[in-house]
């Protein structure tokens, strides 16, 4: 006999809201079916495997008919639990797709406003080109000579109302704009011609860079920039720069050159945030900013080497404000001087010490007209190194750090090794200028032994030939060799401080102290 | 024989055994078997998926009862399960005669035909 149990081993597991009742129902039923039948078979054989066989042939799979009738009184829950499974699949995938969908959307909407944001931006770009367009258009025709009246016999310069020293360059049938001749403007040195008045909220703004001396050269070689309190970098919209000969044999200048605020444009050095215009060389040193608001400003000139200014000018509010043009005076860069250091000879004995100097340059900084000029750099120190056997100079160290406002300083380091060269190449190129010089003994593990005593910071006990006081060295183009020496008594007590490290007086130290070597200065 | 019509014949003579009183899945079926003579041998699974499926159309009604320690679960027709079975019964009539209509009639010719 099949037990109960076993009728329903085919059977899945049972659903949470399946009658408890249905399984065993079903079980006893065919457990009953089975158990008549197997009677009956037994009263036509008296053999039970016998008579079970012949039942289970005749039955067929128990198992399957209890599936059969389970999934039959249960067909309703089961479809609707198929249902329920597959609607759950549907709304996650539709779930999903609404993510997705949602997901696409808000991507598209970014870049729309993106495109929107630059479209906007570009549309003020243009308004404010087209409003320094339109302040341009009025200075130039405020240079422009009134018209002539047509009178007999006037020649073309008459007629194109020409001066003599109007034109730059050759003479001749020049441009349309005389008015505008480096000359004039050079000579007269102040505001543009009267009869031209800024609107009330904008006024024109040149700088004219020159250099120091009698000749005024223009400036070049820089950058110059203009920002406003807020740290806003106002960009020259034509920035200017002479073309030379124009074809056709006609010479002149090209007055203003549109150029766009993206031509020319460097960031400062000492104030990546802000954007000036460089001057290359050959620019006539002039840098226009065609509208501008009354409020207070900040002029920045940056040279190559380092000389920096940081000039603050007011713009007055005022409806009959005139262009202005500010004067800038550069100073001219340093000269520079080739010189050779040379230290005094020491004793063999100390030979394996370390000899270097160390020359600080001190910096004022300059002042021209009412700008102040700074080199950029808080500090300008040079290292040489020294072969104490003949006291030539071997390697330079050069460290130069800058330091930007309100910006983390950074140290520039340099080094030259001059051993393998003759004498007279091995010299060292620097600005003229006063030094703090410091020479400084220092053991073969680097720690120096002399330096505290022998070479205080603010002083120099060392006198350079002919030129030291004060500590203060003081170098200019003519400065050749400078022979460092020691002064009076300065040699004998570096020989007491060098003769305590020395192996012989250390084992002294240990005849008499029963100790060991020590290698720790004292 | 179609089994369309066996399967609708089945549910029949189901339906006309329990008429004769509360019985159980192995009685029926050898009811039916001995009545046809050996022609109905209803398989039980065929006799109980029908039994279960007259008895969710709420034609057949079942009780359990206790015999020699096991359950049985005896049905009996219920009200509806009456009206189905005259239903079938007087639809079973009507097809019988019309097929014996058929089969057993004699062609009468006209003369000369």
């Amino acid at each position: 006999m099949i037990p109960p149990e076993d009728v329903l081993a085919g059977l899945p597991l049972p659903f949470d809201d399946e009658p408890p009742s249905v399984r065993q129902d079903i079980a006893d039923e065919l457990a009953d079916h089975l158990a008549c039948a197997y009677r009956r078979e037994l009263l036509k054989t008296a053999d039970e495997r016998t008579a079970w066989q012949r039942v289970l042939d005749r039955f067929g799979n128990p198992q399957r008919i209890a599936y059969q009738l389970w999934f039959q009184a249960l067909w309703g829950r089961i479809m609707l639990n198929r249902f329920a499974r597959v609607w759950q699949g549907v709304k996650v995938i539709v779930g999903l797709a609404v993510v997705f969908l949602v997901f696409r959307m808000a991507e598209q909407q970014s870049a729309l406003h993106n495109q929107l944001q630059f479209m906007t931006a570009s549309y003020n770009s243009m308004q404010s080109q087209s409003m320094g367009n339109r302040m341009l258009l009025e200075q130039l025709l405020s240079r422009l000579p009134s018209p002539p009246q047509p009178t007999e016999g006037a020649g073309m310069s008459g007629a194109m109302g020409m001066g003599a020293g109007a034109m730059g360059g050759e003479s001749g049938m020049g441009m349309m704009l005389p008015g505008m001749a480096g000359g004039d403007m050079a000579a007269a040195g102040g505001p543009l011609p009267s009869g031209h008045t800024s609107t009330a909220a904008h006024t024109g703004l040149t700088l004219r860079l020159t250099m120091e001396g009698e000749d005024n050269k223009p400036a070049a070689g820089c950058v110059v920039a203009v920002a406003n309190e807020e740290g806003k970098s106002l960009l020259a919209q034509f920035p200017e720069f002479e073309a030379g000969m124009m074809s056709g044999g006609m010479a002149g200048e090209m007055g203003m050159m549109p150029g766009g605020p993206a031509w020319n444009a460097r960031p400062l050095r000492q104030n990546n945030e802000i954007t000036g215009v460089s001057l290359p060389p050959g620019a006539r040193g002039e840098v226009t900013f065609p509208a501008i608001e009354p409020g207070r400003y900040t002029v920045y000139v940056e040279f190559e080497d380092g000389r920096q200014c940081a000039h603050r000018i007011v713009i007055p509010p005022g409806s009959k404000s005139l262009p202005r043009v500010e004067h800038i005076q550069c100073p001219m860069p340093d000269t520079k001087a080739y010189v050779v250091f040379h230290t005094p000879l020491v004793e063999k004995t100390y030979a394996d010490a370390n000899v270097r100097v160390r020359a600080s340059l001190i910096r004022k900084p300059t002042h021209l007209g009412k700008i102040e000029w700074a080199d950029g750099l808080d500090s300008k120190t040079w290292y040489v190194y020294f072969d104490p056997t003949t006291g030539a100079p071997i390697k330079y160290d050069t460290s130069q750090r800058r330091t930007t406002p309100a910006k983390s300083s950074n140290i520039i380091n340099q080094q030259f090794d001059v051993s393998d060269l003759p004498p007279e190449e091995r010299f060292l190129g620097l600005p003229a200028g006063d030094y703090h010089v410091s020479l400084m003994w220092v053991q073969p593990d680097r720690e120096p032994i002399a330096t505290a005593r022998f070479a205080p910071l603010l002083s120099n006990p060392f006198a350079a030939e002919g030129a030291a006081k004060n500590g203060i060295l003081t170098i200019d183009a003519s400065t050749r060799d400078i022979l460092l020496d020691f002064p009076d008594g300065a040699f004998e007590q570096l020989k007491k401080h060098l003769a305590i490290e020395t192996p012989s007086t250390n084992s002294e130290a240990v005849q008499t102290k029963g100790e060991e070597p020590s290698s720790t200065p004292r | 024989m179609d089994s369309r019509l066996l399967w609708g014949t089945v549910e029949m003579l189901i339906l006309e055994v329990v008429a004769e009183g509360p019985t159980y899945g192995y009685e029926i079926a050898q009811t039916v078997g001995e009545r046809s003579r050996g022609y109905f041998d209803l398989k039980e699974g065929s006799l109980y998926p029908a039994l279960h499926r007259l008895e969710q159309q709420k034609l057949l009604t079942s009780f359990w009862d206790e015999v020699d320690g096991r359950r049985r679960k005896y049905y009996k027709l219920s009200i509806k399960g009456q009206t189905t079975l005259d239903e079938k019964k007087a639809a079973w009539k009507a097809f019988s005669q019309g097929v014996n209509g058929v089969l057993g009639a004699q062609i009468v010719l006209a003369p000369g035909q």
